[in-house]
């Protein structure tokens, strides 16, 4: 078989190389002019292509002409397949925001003309006309390519997350900021509201209105009053949609770009924190990082503790705060806690004789604490040099006082009256 | 009366087991109805928990029991070191720091992470020679406290939340060991020793 008929190829033949690798294909695509026979290896590297294969794959793709040979070591995508391949993969192309800006400069230009021919003392329905339809293709011109350009911007961020791993962070971080700078920062001046091209677009807003009102103008041409709808719809598309794109764009490249920069700042601490464990450790003292728990041999343990949480929890036991009070002491003369000796004495004399004094003392002084009351009892059989005679009884005297029980010989006392 | 939250003896017991809940849990069966209850009656927890001396905290989508004992254990020097170890690799490698806990990473592919300077580090928390038994009881364990996933079958582990907020100690870390805060009694002692 001769070299010339291997160069033809069926279109059967183009599917399938075109299907062999369609990432790597999109990959290609997605390059805009010439790659180099060493970017096309890496590539290949990249979506694992056996290293004995590459050789072959990039014949395969020459054959197919799905690449161009442009030099020795030099290829070009076969720009049918790229816009195939790009329209298919959403893949819209990068714009200069400076191309925008122009085109919205031209606008307000076409604008004030607009103006001077609305407001002339006879209008002329084929200038305005003209004048509308220049507008239209300029509009036309901005909603293209500005939704072009989103598009480019997300396939873009997307590359750029799907090819990036395996490079440093730095690297990462340097290439957004180039895509940033370039694409996606000319792209706030269009959407800033204090800008000027936000006021030309506003004002070719007012000048349609007044069209739309000139019922007079528009009576005259069917072809204005269509034209006229035709371009109010690219506006509309412009405030609504790609302004809200352009919102975007600027926001997702911001959070893309905190995120590498995160990612650097762990990285960095990481090294810092394991080139310095010594200075780590201090550091981490109070910290819980993992807690021991209980281990298994301590499962009684777990299980009684569990227990009493499982009443805790299901309010066997339930705290039950209540606000705080203070109960002040009552104020109680002292004489209600002891007895006296004056008070039991009083009492002798008054009774002159007490027939059985432990249970007299038991039944009138009740009230107070066991051990005031067994001094009482006792108080005739210790006191030296009383002023009563004590006679012992024949029976004991049993009382269980609470705190101790007493038993002793019942005795009756007499008060002398020599003392009273 | 406010009815007692549900399961709340089991989700007690698991907090004293060292378990550390997070919202990783929403995707584990069980424990996410656990999470929810714990996350919804945090308040209340905490406030039974300290009747009997235990403190509950929170630090953003992590609960857990701290530690009655505050010294540093040797695992907690070793989970540390291995995480911190992980995370910088994998950055290493140009992976993105996201994916480090949302991938499954095989234990074989981890040799990158068992060889090399990591050795070094390993070998400074008592984990010598890159002894892969070890290791893998290590991350064993830091999975049963909620840290990461280990799947026994795939042999593949996943990190959690907690080991999320661990990792991110290491900004703290890097803050005051740059600005060389209190603690630091390494460098100050450095710093004398040139004087």
């Amino acid at each position: 078989m001769g070299s010339r008929e291997m160069a033809i190829t069926t279109f059967q033949g183009f599917l399938s190389t075109a299907g062999l690798h369609h990432g790597l294909l999109v990959d290609l695509c997605a390059e805009q002019g010439v790659i180099t026979r060493a970017q096309l290896l890496a590539y290949m590297e990249r979506h694992l292509i056996a290293p004995a294969e590459k050789d072959r794959l990039i014949e395969r793709y020459c054959r197919t002409a799905i690449l161009y040979a442009e030099a020795d070591c030099e290829y070009t995508v076969n720009p049918i397949v790229a816009s195939l391949v790009n329209f298919y993969e959403r893949r819209g192309k990068l714009t200069h925001a400076d191309f925008l800006r122009d085109q919205i400069y031209e606008i307000g230009a076409l604008t004030d003309l607009l103006q001077q021919q609305l407001f002339a003392e006879e209008p002329v329905v084929a200038q305005v006309a003209d004048t509308v339809d220049k507008l239209y293709l300029a509009v036309r011109d901005v909603r293209e390519s500005g939704y072009q350009h989103y598009q480019a911007c997300m396939r873009a961020f997307g590359d750029m997350k799907r090819n990036d791993a395996g490079r440093q962070i730095d690297a990462r971080i340097e290439s957004l900021r180039t895509v940033h700078r370039r694409y996606i920062e000319p792209l706030r001046e269009l959407i800033d509201p204090q800008s000027e091209p936000v006021h030309k677009m506003a004002l070719l807003r007012r000048r349609m209105a007044d069209l739309a009102a000139d019922r007079r103008l528009l009576g005259e041409s069917v072809e204005l009053d269509m034209r006229r709808r035709r371009l109010n719809i690219d506006i509309q598309y412009i405030d609504y949609t790609l302004i809200h794109h352009f919102e975007t764009l600027i926001d997702t490249s911001r959070s893309l770009l905190n995120s590498l920069l995160e990612e650097k700042s762990i990285k960095e601490a990481l090294a810092r924190c394991l080139g310095n464990l010594g200075s780590v450790w201090p550091r981490l003292q109070a910290e819980t990082i993992v807690a021991p728990g209980l281990m298994s041999s301590q499962a009684a343990d777990l299980e009684k503790v569990g227990l009493f949480f499982n009443d805790v929890a299901h309010r066997k036991f339930v705290p039950r705060p209540r606000p705080l009070a203070i109960h002040l002491p009552k104020e109680e003369p002292a004489d209600r806690l002891l007895l006296m000796e004056e008070t039991l004495l009083a009492r002798m004399a008054k009774e002159r004789h007490v027939a059985g004094w432990p249970g007299f003392v038991a039944r009138e002084f009740g009230d107070y604490p066991p051990g005031e009351r067994l001094k009482a009892m006792v108080l005739p059989l210790v006191m030296t040099d009383p002023p009563f005679a004590v006679r012992m009884g024949d029976c004991p005297f049993a009382i269980d006082l609470n705190e101790f029980e007493v038993e002793m010989e019942d005795f009756d006392v007499t008060w002398e009256s020599i003392h009273g | 009366m406010v009815d007692a939250p549900q399961d709340t003896q089991k989700i007690i017991q698991v907090l004293l087991r060292g378990y550390q809940f997070s919202d990783s849990d929403l995707y584990k069966a069980v424990y996410d109805r656990w999470y929810a209850i714990l996350d919804r009656h945090f308040d209340w927890f905490r406030d039974h928990l300290a009747l009997s001396g235990f403190t509950l905290s929170r630090e953003k989508q992590v609960i857990f029991l701290e530690k009655e004992n505050k010294t540093l254990s040797q695992e907690e020097r070793q989970a540390v070191v291995a995480l911190f170890l992980l995370a910088d690799l994998w950055l290493e490698k140009g992976k993105s720091y996201g994916d480090l806990f949302q991938l499954s990473v095989p234990w074989a592919e981890l040799d990158w992470f068992r060889d090399g300077y990591g050795k070094e580090y390993l070998d400074q928390v008592g984990i010598e020679g890159g002894n892969d038994g070890a290791l893998e009881q290590l991350f064993r364990r830091l999975a049963n406290k909620g840290f990461l996933e280990y799947d026994d079958d795939a042999r593949t582990l996943t990190l959690r939340r907690p080991a999320e907020r661990l990792i991110d100690m290491a900004r703290r870390l890097h803050q005051q060991i740059n600005t060389g805060e209190p603690d630091d009694t390494v460098a100050g002692a450095q710093e004398q020793g040139d004087a």
